[in-house]
């Protein structure tokens, strides 16, 4: 489990305090310059504190050796880029032990076909798709023990749809092996649809954690997006959302 | 590492052993007391200081371009060199060579101090700018190889005509200045930061994606780099001390081998120590076809190395 004790960053984190527990996929949503980069960097080791404390497995996050950080959490940050020309197959082998791409991530993400190219030539997406691949490559034995802490900062921007469902059905797969996921994005619909609980962050704090049903509410939403929300339903009875300006 | 590259890597090391037997032994007569002693006081420093300065600058590249993201990265660029050039132009023009018996070891001294300084310097700057990754350790290079080539023309606008000769001559760059001795002080500390390095690969494979990547992955960044900045100054300075300043051959060889063998570093760090070797044991071979004319390095290396490189820069491009 992942216990977060009022932590506190200077202009970037404020009195953040949560458990998440096993199992549960958390979509962190919020407007640009939240705290949801500096949130999973500080859960994530990068970043330490200033203030408050962080247990991973009821071990305090600065008691483990780096190693043995890497083997047991990753985060996919949102600006990855190298300036050599390295294949695709090079980028996912440097960073796991296991040069071969589990076959449920390959459903998911789809990149054998580009193994070979170089990572410069790939669009946006195809590229972010390479770049969650390695990521959860890195961990992946202790993902398959149900062991795992996934951190990805906006993940789905750039995919194309299929992809953005693909992934979001992965993550539910994944934490229902007992690996505890924390995913950042700006997608309402996605979060109304894969998520467990939200965390809704504004000016550094988190306003909302909840079920999905109990944070995702339009006034709620348009204080902290400070932008018009209809909440509806569709002809299955499926709950839609849509931003809009006045 | 695949057969392709460990195949390599044996072609090169015969490759090296072949020509470094051939450029010591040939057309010398063993019975001969006169050419056993060209061999070990000309042949044997001239061959080994090649090997070691090939290897210094071509292994010390391959790990500046990484960590500074910077695949044209070279030594010269982020102003190790030009603080050597700049310590050796002090010596030199301050008649430090005229000094009998100091001449020998007081020069390559005087660089090696050069390259270590202005090296903490552009750490100690890059730190305090907060830019401890490539960026700031690239901008604060370039001010102090400005500032570093500054004072040396201002050296050389003040000083007189034989002092000169000596410096322009030192900052071609030649392999025939180091003596035996030197050279005997130099090999084992180039083979034990070699050893040392061979093992950094898989940790610089992981900095390809920055400092965050290679730090999620597990290492040590805030140790590690300062660390293999010191083993590179090393390495650099070293190579200066034994030949001057030779440029091109840092920033050809890893470039070369990143482009036809691919980019991980466990790899490519054995194969720019050895082909860095091979590449001025080839000017040493070539000045002797010559007649034992000493050819400047520097001419050699950008003859050769230009359509290389020319070659592998539209090989990228068609790629």
């Amino acid at each position: 489990m992942l216990h977060a004790d009022q932590l506190h960053l200077t202009a970037r984190l404020d009195d953040i305090s949560f458990s998440l527990l096993p199992g549960q996929v958390v979509h962190v949503l919020g407007p640009n310059g939240a705290g949801k980069s500096s949130l999973l960097s500080v859960l994530a080791g990068l970043v330490p504190p200033e203030k408050g404390a962080i247990s991973l497995y009821g071990k305090n996050l600065n008691e483990y050796a780096l190693g043995e950080l890497a083997g047991r959490r990753t985060l996919m940050e949102q600006q990855l880029h190298t300036a050599f020309s390295l294949s695709v197959q090079e980028s996912l082998s440097f960073y796991s032990a296991s040069p071969d791409i589990p076959d449920e991530l390959e459903a998911a993400l789809e990149i054998r076909a580009f193994l070979s190219r170089s990572l410069n030539h790939l669009s946006g997406g195809e590229r972010r798709r390479v770049q969650l691949c390695r990521g959860l490559m890195q961990i992946w034995p202790t993902i398959m023990r149900g062991e795992g802490l996934l951190l990805l900062d906006e993940p789905v921007q750039g995919l194309d749809f299929a992809h953005q469902h693909k992934l979001c059905r992965l993550l539910g797969s994944l934490a229902g092996r007992g690996n505890m996921v924390v995913v950042s994005h700006h997608q309402l619909n996605l979060a109304q649809m894969y998520a467990q609980r939200v965390w809704l962050m504004s000016e550094q704090r988190i306003v909302a954690d909840g079920h999905t049903d109990e944070v995702l509410q339009q006034h709620q939403l348009e204080e902290v997006f400070q932008c018009r929300v209809r909440i509806g339903l569709d002809s299955e009875q499926n709950k839609l959302i849509q931003t809009y300006l006045d | 590492m695949l057969n392709k590259e460990r195949g390599f890597l044996l072609g090169l090391v015969v490759g090296l052993f072949a020509l470094s037997v051939w450029t010591l032994s040939h057309g010398l007569q063993w019975q001969s007391e006169v050419d056993r002693q060209i061999l070990l006081h000309l042949r044997l420093p001239l061959v080994a200081s090649a090997l070691l300065v090939g290897a210094c600058l071509a292994s010390s590249s391959a790990i500046l371009q990484v960590m500074l993201r910077n695949p044209l990265a070279d030594p010269g660029l982020i102003g190790i060199t030009s603080g050597a050039s700049l310590f050796a132009a002090i010596y030199l023009l301050a008649g430090g060579a005229a000094l009998a018996g100091v001449a020998t070891y007081g020069l390559p001294l005087f660089s090696f101090i050069g390259a270590l300084l202005s090296t903490l310097l552009i750490y100690a700057i890059a730190k305090r700018l907060g830019l401890e990754s490539g960026a700031g350790v690239i901008l604060a290079g370039i001010a102090i190889s400005t500032l570093s080539g500054g004072v040396i023309a201002w050296l050389y606008f003040l000083t007189d005509a034989q002092s000169l000769r000596n410096l322009t001559f030192w900052l071609l760059g030649s392999l025939h200045q180091a003596d035996i001795r030197l050279v005997g002080l130099a090999t084992p500390l180039v083979l034990l930061l070699l050893v040392y390095v061979l093992r950094q690969g898989q940790a610089l494979n992981w900095l390809y994606f920055g400092n965050h990547a290679a730090q999620l992955r597990g290492l040590d960044v805030a140790r590690f780099y300062p660390r293999m900045l010191l083993v590179s100054a090393l390495l650099v300075g070293i190579a200066v001390s034994l030949a001057g300043s030779i440029a091109f051959v840092g920033l050809l060889v890893p470039h070369l081998l990143r482009n036809f063998f691919g980019h991980d570093n466990r790899f490519v760090l054995p194969a720019s120590a050895l082909l860095g070797a091979i590449l001025l044991l080839l000017v040493v071979a070539v000045s002797n076809v010559f007649g034992g004319v000493v050819v400047p390095v520097s001419m050699l290396t950008a003859t050769f190395g230009g359509p290389v490189f020319l070659y592998s820069v539209i090989r990228l491009a068609r790629n």
